[in-house]
């Protein structure tokens, strides 16, 4: 048994099997062979070794004609490490002696290859070498019961360096109950990712690929950042109970709050909503009490999408009757792409980017390709025919923008009127407030929307400067910098001033300390995720009063530097909780 | 062949990127030529001098020291080859300008074939060059991607094929040459 202490990015204990995802892409169905099948087992591994073999010196003559000998020489030099009769017999042994099936010989000889290179920095460059032939060896066992990231046929748990947003979008959700990744931070990709989808997350473990063999079993425990590989008989069941303990108590406080209005004691409503990335959500979203959809984010149909083009009218269309199905006339709040075209484009014409954040991304995007962008408008124009929907354009900067991407809509509505398609004549329109141009400028651009949602990931790291993906300077993120909370206030106001609703959709409203300073900022409207978070958040707002709610806001407001304002709400939130009889967040 | 000799030399790692990729597949691959058992040492850690995975974990940097024992009936023989191969800096050419010594591939074949007690023939352009006899190397002339035959009598002569079949094989390691297309 083995314990490793990683950065916890979304709650929730999960038992499983391990999938790694960077040696093998491959799950091992079994570990062990009966007694007897030994000979069997490692002919085999024999015959697997002599494919890649003669696959390999098949490349490495290939190499040597096209691209020269200096690059057939990796393929030599893999040749000649599976050549290698001492290190062959590894394998061969840990079959004989231990009863190992092949596939789970070469996994495990691997591994132990694989720490010894990783240990010492002048064989480190050769670990990628060992990953290439461990893959090439189990894809020569495993032949068509390969098992990809896309298709597994049971539930694993994922254990990666990292997690790519495409690799997230292909996998097959209901299936991987977990994650463990060894690079990323507190805000990383596949934590937010994660947390979406309810399931137990650590990150920034550093080797845990290393530490694992596919295959092995393995404990998160998302809450505490812990990892527990091979765990002892008594560990799984400690971690049996308390996984039962949570879900026991998360029913409880769930069934209790579903049907109680989100208001304060003294009466302000607060609206509850989800953030979804797929219309599979929506259902999930409902069950724990979500008044609608505030953000639907759109992008992983462009980065999911297994074509190599842009997502059409229909393939949108799809999806969102799918969630407007769910939704049984709530509302849902669709915001059309934002992503840069590196993100989801196979093209090779997408220009590598020095400062992507500051690129052409988002609705900029969108104005500059707009047989892309009409594809969506027309969807989301159709959808609004058939359920509460209103549109949201992302990464607003100006007015002009907020008007030609109006224009374009408008078109698509002549062409919609022409054709004799319906739609909602008058769907809301509105924006994201997450530039400070944004803010600075929001008198004006409440006089063209119908609403405002402010998304305070893009916020925060625009406003403080900093790339929250960034280890060197990660700390210097802070949602609760007196700089983002004035920027929060004044949007407020401006929204109040226009008579136009305006709602937190960024990270910020899914994170339980900031749910009352939101409120005292005047933010009435939340749309967070995951949904499970949603019964919590409740029970907050349902425990304190408007007043409370802004004296805090004020206190947090009036501290100074963002140390002083992190330290100053801590100790404002956990004050108000003990007074409220609220057990503080974790 | 003497029977169960055993010979040690010290070494040291001469070439810029140490044992490396390139330096463990050769020197493996010379080793397996030879009956005797040869370990290879390194920092007090000793490992089987035919097996790639064990030399690659040594983790040789350029200037380590090198112990490399030969123990059986051709030890005496393993160890000229293998030495030569280290002194020659594994014949990694990355630094070495292609023009300057163009008959290094004939050096390369006189000296390894010195190693071996058999008497070797090469066969070329018709002829049949007793190398053993004729010592006249420098009349001879072919470029490193000819394919010229060999045939070996005596005690070694296996060993002494096998060596000069990896040399012929691999274009006389005159890298320059192995980047030329073969068919």
């Amino acid at each position: 048994m083995d314990i490793r202490q990683g950065i916890p990015v979304s709650t929730g204990i999960t038992i499983g099997e391990v999938f790694l995802l960077e040696a093998e892409g491959v799950r091992i169905p079994s570990h062990f062979i009966p007694e007897g099948e030994e000979e069997h087992e490692v002919e085999r591994l024999e015959k697997a070794f002599n494919n890649a073999l003669a696959e390999l010196e098949g490349l490495a003559d290939e190499l040597r004609k096209k691209a020269g000998q200096k690059i057939a020489e990796i393929f030599v030099a893999h040749a000649g490490m599976l050549g290698d009769e001492s290190f062959r017999q590894e394998f061969f042994e840990r079959i004989q002696k231990k009863n190992y099936t092949a596939e789970f010989a070469v996994a495990r000889t691997m591994r132990h290859w694989r720490k010894l290179f990783q240990a010492d920095d002048f064989l480190a460059p050769r670990v990628a070498d060992l990953e290439d032939l461990e893959r090439r060896l189990l894809k020569h066992l495993l032949g068509q019961k390969r098992e990809e990231l896309s298709s597994l046929q049971k539930e694993v748990i994922l254990v990666a360096h990292d997690l790519s947003p495409s690799q997230i979008a292909s996998m097959d959700t209901d299936k991987v109950k977990g994650f463990a990744t060894n690079a990323g931070g507190p805000t990383s990709h596949a934590g937010i990712i994660a947390s979406a989808l309810g399931i137990p997350a650590v990150v920034g473990l550093g080797s845990i690929t290393n530490d694992v063999t596919g295959g092995d079993t393995i404990i998160i425990d998302g809450g505490r950042g812990l990892v527990t590989i091979e765990p002892d008989e008594e560990t799984c069941q400690r971690y049996s109970m308390r996984r039962q303990e949570v879900l026991e108590s998360d029913q409880v406080l769930r069934r209790e709050l579903k049907d109680l209005p989100s208001e304060t004691k003294d009466g302000l409503k607060v609206s509850l909503m989800a953030n979804i990335e797929s219309p599979k959500e929506v259902a999930k979203a409902i069950e724990y009490g979500a008044d609608g959809i505030g953000l639907y984010r759109t992008e992983f149909l462009y980065v999911g999408s297994k074509s190599q083009e842009a997502p059409n009218a229909n393939n949108h269309f799809r999806a969102y009757m799918d969630a407007l199905n769910d939704l049984d006339g709530r509302p849902m709040i669709i915001r059309t792409l934002d992503l840069g075209a590196d993100k989801f484009s196979m093209s090779d014409n997408v220009v590598k980017e020095r400062n992507p954040f500051l690129g052409l991304r988002s609705l900029r995007y969108c104005l500059k390709n707009p047989e892309v962008f009409e594809e969506q408008l027309r969807a989301i124009l159709r959808a609004s025919a058939y359920g509460n929907v209103s549109l949201m354009f992302p990464l607003v900067s100006g007015l002009e923008e907020l008007q030609a991407a109006k224009e374009i809509l408008n078109d698509v509505k002549k062409q919609m009127d022409d054709n004799g398609d319906e739609y909602d004549p008058d769907l809301p329109v509105g924006i994201m407030i997450e530039l400070p141009s944004a803010v600075m400028n929001a008198d004006v651009l409440a006089q063209h929307s119908d609403f405002f949602s402010i998304g305070t990931n893009d916020l925060i790291q625009y406003t403080l400067a900093v790339d929250r993906g960034n280890e060197h300077v990660a700390d210097l993120y802070r949602p609760e910098h007196p700089a983002v909370l004035k920027l929060i206030k004044m949007a407020v106001e401006a929204a109040n001033n226009a008579g136009i609703p305006i709602s937190v959709c960024g990270e910020m409203a899914s994170v339980v300390l900031y749910t009352v300073l939101l409120i005292g900022l005047g933010v009435h409207r939340l749309s967070l995720a995951p949904p499970q978070l949603i019964p919590e958040v409740k029970k907050i707002i349902r425990s304190i009063d408007q007043a409370d709610a802004e004296e805090l806001a004020k206190q947090v407001l009036s501290a100074g530097g963002p140390e002083k304002a992190r330290e100053v709400l801590l100790d404002a939130n956990r004050q108000l909780m003990k007074d409220k009889g609220i057990a503080p967040p974790i | 062949m003497g029977s169960n000799q055993k010979y040690t030399c010290e070494l040291s790692i001469n070439n810029p990127l140490g044992f490396h990729v390139r330096p463990v597949q050769r020197f493996a691959e010379f080793a397996q030529v030879f009956q005797s058992d040869i370990h290879v040492e390194i920092d007090g850690r000793e490992v089987n001098g035919k097996s790639v995975m064990g030399l690659m974990s040594l983790g040789g940097r350029c200037g380590a020291k090198m112990k490399v024992t030969s123990c059986g009936e051709d030890a005496r023989q393993a160890r000229d080859v293998l030495r030569y191969l280290v002194r020659e800096d594994f014949f990694v050419e990355d630094e070495l300008d292609p023009e300057e010594n163009p008959r290094r591939h004939i050096e390369r074949l006189k000296e390894l074939s010195s190693f071996f007690e058999s008497r070797i023939k090469l066969l070329f352009d018709g002829e049949e060059l007793d190398l053993e006899y004729d010592k006249d190397f420098d009349l001879l002339d072919f470029s490193p991607t000819t394919d010229v035959e060999f045939s070996a009598e005596g005690e070694d002569a296996e060993q002494a094929s096998k060596m000069l079949q990896l040399l012929v094989k691999y274009k006389f390691y005159v890298e320059d040459a192995m980047n030329v297309a073969s068919d």
